[in-house]
């Protein structure tokens, strides 16, 4: 299907939805509502513009400034900090290797060097913000790698909730996601992180924007659930690439 | 003179900013305050940096960019004030080679803290104990990096033209070592004449330079091995001291006399990250101009190396343990030669995007001295970073650090960049 064609179709799904006009479901497992959420037309290749607002439980907000190059369908990704300024010039390299695993690297210009992390310390939280550096490189690739699916129930719209549970061997650091998605987008307006049994965030998707003919969201919000506090990211200036050189996933394009 | 040059050079940057198809002014103010435990006040200074740089022609990579700082810094604890250009350089990017020239830092090394191969710039001692990324002072240096297009290589060149000397720690950090000189029956000293700091003079004989080469290792979760090779001269000197008659038989002055020496370092490094820990190593040995440790003026060889493991907790907690050994060879004919041994562990911890705790404990397993260093640090605001220090001396008299007791100190500071 072509992806005008499936635009078209997807508005006039949406535009069903909105309506509250019956429909049957499309999907009836949780691996096909996901293969289809794959099967979305994404752009492989987009530079985009991310502003991420740090708020505390309190109220208190952080905002910091990112440009992000991703290629390859987000196995490869470069973010670097254009503000504030005691910060500026940080970056972070990820590249997804054909056997799956996962090579990182940060830079800090303050120290003046980059430093690698460890696959398994994507979790750690990117830099100061309730994502984690698993979250955004997910943005751009999505889950559906790492995890098998089940379809939990399916509530009015329709929207499919499905749980998705770490292939053996998957590098991620939760133990289960739950994902609410809207079978007129495909694309995921909520999902639960649990670690331990326990919810430990939810990421909402307020927005989404057509860029290119693509569908791809913009708003971006993550709450941890033990501290309160929230990060929003809002990306913009959205640029879908044929290519982008190879030479912008190096270390040498993430130090200048 | 280096004043009428650092306007000139602003002038400059500021002249041609509107030619640039980016041009970015910015910098920080820092002001910092200590106490120390014997109840002085070590630092009480506020800082300006100010920061210019530029980008000529666009892509992924500019035709060429330029970065220049001016520092200036009042401490109200000492009385100084200080007014200098920190780094001040461009880059010309040609094809695979990055060409950088004019006053930098290039850093070489992987394990934290303690960097055997991280030689090429000067430091500024004044506080010791200070991250060593803020104690490197920028020089005059002419470097090439050449990449290959996927960065899986890579060889750094540097030559240093002229010699420039650390900083050298003040008269509360010295340590109270004297150069001993054997006297001649009869001979008594009474009194010091001026030191002599045969500082290398800008000659072509004093030209030190060094090569790196890195390999990417597609293994893991990344890793990279490194070789380096540094033909240099030491930025601290070797003390040594010369007897100077007076007009009294019998009766010397002594003069003591700062040599650098000369060098020839090996070394080699690699980082290699798995699914679970970040394993960094470092190792260098250090060839002098004595190799048989018979002369007294010059320092003899000795090698250092250091072993990190990294980890991250589940709490979100980053934990790093090194273990670092240092080993300076004996004179001829003796046994004073020196290995120390000393482990470095270091957490930190980012309790929320505003609040951040580090704690970092050295301790010297030969003489049973060391330091113990919790510090915070909270963001304010955008920009706005607060952060105090604690750092705490333990030991018996004479022992590495145990001779800093009394400069236990806390530091606090508050920076605003822009």
């Amino acid at each position: 299907m072509s992806s005008r064609r499936r635009i078209a179709l997807l508005t006039v799904l949406s535009i069903a939805g909105t309506l509250g006009l019956a429909q049957a479901q499309k999907y009836t497992t949780g691996e096909e509502v996901m293969n289809a959420v794959d099967a979305k037309p994404t752009p492989s290749n987009l530079i985009t513009t991310m502003t991420m607002t740090i708020t505390t439980a309190s109220g208190q907000s952080l905002t910091r400034q990112m440009q992000v190059w991703s290629a390859d369908d987000g196995n490869k990704e470069v973010v670097k900090f254009t503000a504030p300024a005691d910060i500026k010039g940080s970056g972070f390299l990820s590249t997804t290797l054909p056997d799956g695993s996962k090579q990182s690297m940060i830079y800090l210009p303050a120290l003046d060097r980059t430093r690698r992390i460890a696959s398994g310390q994507q979790q750690e939280s990117f830099f100061g913000s309730d994502f984690s550096y698993e979250d955004i490189t997910d943005l751009q690739s999505g889950t559906n790698k790492k995890y098998d699916s089940k379809l939990l129930k399916t509530d009015p719209g329709p929207v499919y909730v499905v749980e998705a549970t770490p292939r053996p061997g998957a590098d991620t650091a939760y133990d289960k996601l739950v994902l609410q998605i809207p079978e007129a987008t495909l694309i995921p307006t909520k999902i639960e992180f649990y670690r331990d049994g326990s919810l430990l965030k939810v990421m909402t998707i307020h927005k989404t924007v057509e860029v290119g003919g693509y569908t791809l969201p913009s708003d971006f919000e993550m709450k941890t659930v033990a501290s309160g506090s929230t990060t929003t990211i809002q990306e913009s200036d959205f640029q879908v690439q044929d290519s982008i050189p190879d030479e912008v996933f190096t270390e040498r394009f993430l130090r200048r | 003179m280096r004043r009428v040059l650092t306007t000139v050079l602003l002038f400059a940057l500021a002249a041609t900013a509107a030619a640039q198809a980016s041009f970015h002014l910015g910098g920080e103010v820092k002001a910092t305050f200590g106490v120390a435990f014997d109840g002085t006040l070590p630092i009480a200074a506020s800082c300006l940096k100010l920061r210019a740089n530029a980008d000529v022609g666009s892509g992924v990579l500019p035709d060429a960019s330029y970065e220049a700082e001016l520092l200036g810094c009042y401490d109200a604890a000492t009385g100084q004030a200080d007014v200098h250009l920190g780094k001040a350089f461009a880059t010309v990017y040609l094809g695979n080679v990055d060409l950088i020239v004019g006053n930098q830092i290039t850093f070489w090394g992987t394990t934290d803290a303690v960097n055997p191969e991280d030689v090429l710039n000067p430091r500024d001692l004044s506080y010791p104990v200070a991250d060593p990324a803020a104690q490197r002072m920028p020089v005059p240096m002419i470097r090439a990096v050449v990449h290959d297009p996927t960065d899986g290589l890579k060889l750094d060149l540097v030559v240093i033209p002229v010699f420039t000397a650390s900083r050298q720690p003040g008269a509360a950090w010295q340590t109270g070592s004297q150069p001993s000189l054997a006297l001649p029956p009869g001979v008594s000293i009474v009194g010091q004449a001026a030191t002599v700091d045969n500082l290398p003079a800008a000659e072509l004989t004093n030209v030190q330079f060094g090569a790196r080469f890195t390999l990417d290792l597609n293994v893991l979760s990344g890793g990279d091995v490194s070789l380096a090779y540094v033909h240099g001269i030491r930025t601290t000197p070797t003390p040594s001291a010369n007897l100077v008659p007076t007009a009294t038989a019998g009766q010397m002055l002594l003069q003591p006399v700062l040599n650098y020496d000369r060098y020839d370092l090996i070394g080699a490094d690699f980082s290699l990250a798995t699914s679970q820990a970040v394993f960094r190593g470092e190792a260098a040995y250090t060839f002098t101009h004595d190799p048989n440790g018979t002369d007294p003026t010059i320092g003899n060889p000795g090698y250092k190396a250091v072993l990190e493991v990294e980890h991250t907790f589940a709490s979100g907690a980053v934990g790093a343990l090194e273990g670092i050994v240092e080993h300076t060879n004996a004179d001829q004919g003796q046994s004073n030669a020196i290995t120390d041994v000393s482990s470095l562990a270091t957490i930190q911890y980012d309790a929320t995007a505003r609040l951040s705790a580090q704690a970092a404990w050295l301790h010297d397993f030969t003489d049973g001295s060391g330091m113990v260093r919790p510090s915070l640090s909270y963001t304010f605001a955008d920009g706005v970073t607060g952060n105090a220090e604690l750092a705490v001396f333990y030991g018996r008299d004479g022992s590495r650090y145990g001779a800093w007791r009394n400069n236990s100190q806390l530091r606090v500071g508050l920076s605003y960049a822009f």
